[in-house]
């Protein structure tokens, strides 16, 4: 690569670095109502546990014994705060469209999509760290947390998360780009928390599907926020190929917002002022 | 700066009604208000209703997509058969005795859900100097007719399980009745946590984290038979966050799963004293209020 490339390279990543970074910071004022809602998570983990504990078979069911089903939720509950949870990038985009303040973050001398997913990534950097992690500490209180011995287990299962991560935020992206043709987000984005729930296996594993609906949910983006993470956590699943599908929608879902950004900016109608 | 707000009950025009007004009959005065109400809430309508063929296409698209926690149920049953008892047309009456209650709960007091708001732009001004109680203006300036979908979810899911019910048996009679009355004893039940989630705003204005833990956590609990968790929960359920006392606890002697015939009786005393107590705490509430300016 040329010094020209790997300088202008640095700069992405320094750029990156920086939003990422304002990302999590501003969120460290929220801190006491995050942890009423750190509770509320708490409560809603112990919900699947308790539901899970009582449905699943002693003997368990598929590769799933009664235990891995409880790690398998508590994993979700905590991880779900950097994949799903607690992600504005759709309200922030629709609501600059909203107040014409759009204009003037197009107008910036940085990458839009970049700058959005920058600074969204390091609100859910936080959201995992001082939200997710907490969350995963509450539920251990009843259900004592997995924690793998493998370091590559370790490196399989955050890598995949990281993936995840991005994969969510840029299915939020295309969400909140949406608001240039319409005012109204509320529906689409209902439509995309419904599938990230159901095909995403946050409460529970894909196998529980018929079997036309696990197939679909494996191939879709979805299964990669949530149930390829805690698979790979558990050791239920080898961390090469889930990461290769992984980044294959992630690179996928990146050229799809792109495209969709730049007709958004030639069809861009300031309302506000 | 935020201007503490104390005296409007000296200032403001309910307050200077005459003795006259005071000893109108009360059926006058009621009709006035259902008047006053009708008014607002059609003007509220009216501006949602604008773009009709969004607001139906939205409405359908949330029924169908918003059916999530059902599916999951559905799913989980599909696979493991009844839980502590409960099938699957069992536990989707119950799902849909505490949707619809949610549903109502939308309806009409969708403003309620969306308090933060009022609180956080300093909105909340404006209410305290119409000639009206702030919470019926509150209430009747936003019907949440946007969000009919989970009143919507509830009715499909009612109409599925229902003869299912019917046929087996499971339902007879006058239980049709009780399930209403369940169903009207969820909707306030819903009222009364909501109405105090809200009023807990007027001391920390931020509520939409609180809203997560004191109603869309329960509402999701309530969502299954409260006899799969641990006993100091299921408590909880009945008592601190009483949602699951309008669903669960008469459904589960309708649907014969326990109980006695005073579990149709708990409800009907316990949703007065809780909306009282919710009324109590908005009152303390407003008279402490401070805004934040507008």
């Amino acid at each position: 690569m040329s010094r020209g490339g790997c300088s202008s390279v640095r700069a992405a990543v320094r750029q990156w670095r920086v939003l990422a970074g304002k990302g999590f910071v501003q969120n460290l004022q929220y801190s006491a109502s995050h942890i009423v809602n750190t509770i509320a998570s708490v409560v809603f983990g112990l919900i699947y546990i308790c539901l899970w504990r009582a449905v699943t078979p002693e003997s368990g069911f598929g590769v799933y014994s009664s235990y891995l089903i409880v790690q398998y939720i508590c994993v979700n509950q905590t991880t779900a705060w950097f994949t799903q949870f607690g992600m504005k990038i759709r309200h922030r985009i629709a609501q600059s469209v909203r107040t014409g303040r759009i204009a003037v973050e197009l107008a910036r001398p940085v990458d839009f999509f970049c700058y959005r997913m920058a600074f969204e990534y390091g609100a859910q950097v936080y959201s995992f760290v001082f939200r997710g992690l907490p969350v995963g500490v509450g539920l251990s209180f009843f259900a004592p947390l997995h924690l793998p011995a493998s370091a590559m287990t370790w490196l399989g299962a955050l890598a995949s998360l990281a993936i995840g991560a991005y994969i969510g935020i840029a299915l939020g992206y295309l969400v909140g780009i949406s608001s240039f043709w319409t005012n109204e987000i509320r529906t689409l984005s209902w439509v995309l928390f419904s599938l990230a729930m159901f095909l995403g296996g946050l409460s529970m594993p894909l196998e529980v599907l018929p079997r036309p609906l696990e197939l679909l949910a494996k191939a879709s983006p979805f299964a990669h926020m949530s149930y390829y993470p805690a698979r790979i956590y558990l050791e239920l699943s080898e961390p090469g190929p889930i990461l290769a599908a992984g980044l294959a929608w992630a690179a996928i879902l990146t050229v799809a917002a792109r495209h969709i950004t730049s007709r958004a900016r030639r069809r861009l109608e300031v309302q506000g002022g | 700066m935020r201007v503490r707000v104390r005296e409007r009950r000296a200032t403001s025009p309910s307050a200077g009604v005459g003795a006259s007004e005071t000893t109108a009959p009360v059926l006058t005065r009621l009709g006035r208000a259902a008047r006053v109400y009708w008014i607002l809430a059609s003007a509220s309508l009216r501006g949602k209703m604008q773009y009709r063929l969004d607001f139906l296409g939205s409405t359908l698209i949330q029924t169908i997509m918003g059916a999530d926690t059902i599916l999951f149920i559905g799913a989980v049953l599909w696979r493991f058969g009844p839980v502590m008892g409960w099938s699957i047309t069992d536990i989707a009456m119950l799902y849909a005795v505490s949707r619809m209650g949610m549903g109502i709960y939308m309806l009409f007091c969708n403003e309620l859900d969306r308090f933060e708001i009022y609180m956080v732009n300093g909105d909340f001004d404006t209410l305290l100097i119409r000639p009206w109680p702030t919470l019926f203006t509150l209430l009747a300036r936003g019907v949440g007719i946007d969000r009919l979908a989970f009143l919507a979810q509830g009715m499909a899911v009612a109409a599925l399980a229902g003869p299912r019910l019917a046929a087996t048996g499971a339902i007879r009679g006058w239980d049709i009745v009780w399930l209403l009355a369940a169903v009207a004893w969820s909707a306030l039940l819903y009222f009364a946590v909501g109405l105090a989630t809200a009023a807990v705003g007027f001391w920390i204005v931020r509520i939409e984290e609180l809203q997560v833990f004191t109603m869309n956590a329960p509402s999701t609990a309530t969502a299954y038979p409260l006899d799969i968790y641990p006993s100091w929960l299921r408590r909880v359920f009945v008592t601190l966050l009483p949602l699951g006392l309008g669903s669960y606890v008469p459904l589960r002697f309708i649907l014969d799963k326990g109980g006695t015939a005073l579990d149709l009786l708990w409800p009907a005393l316990a949703c007065p004293a809780a909306v009282w107590a919710a009324l109590g705490l908005w009152k303390t509430g407003e008279a402490h209020y401070a805004s934040t300016g507008t």
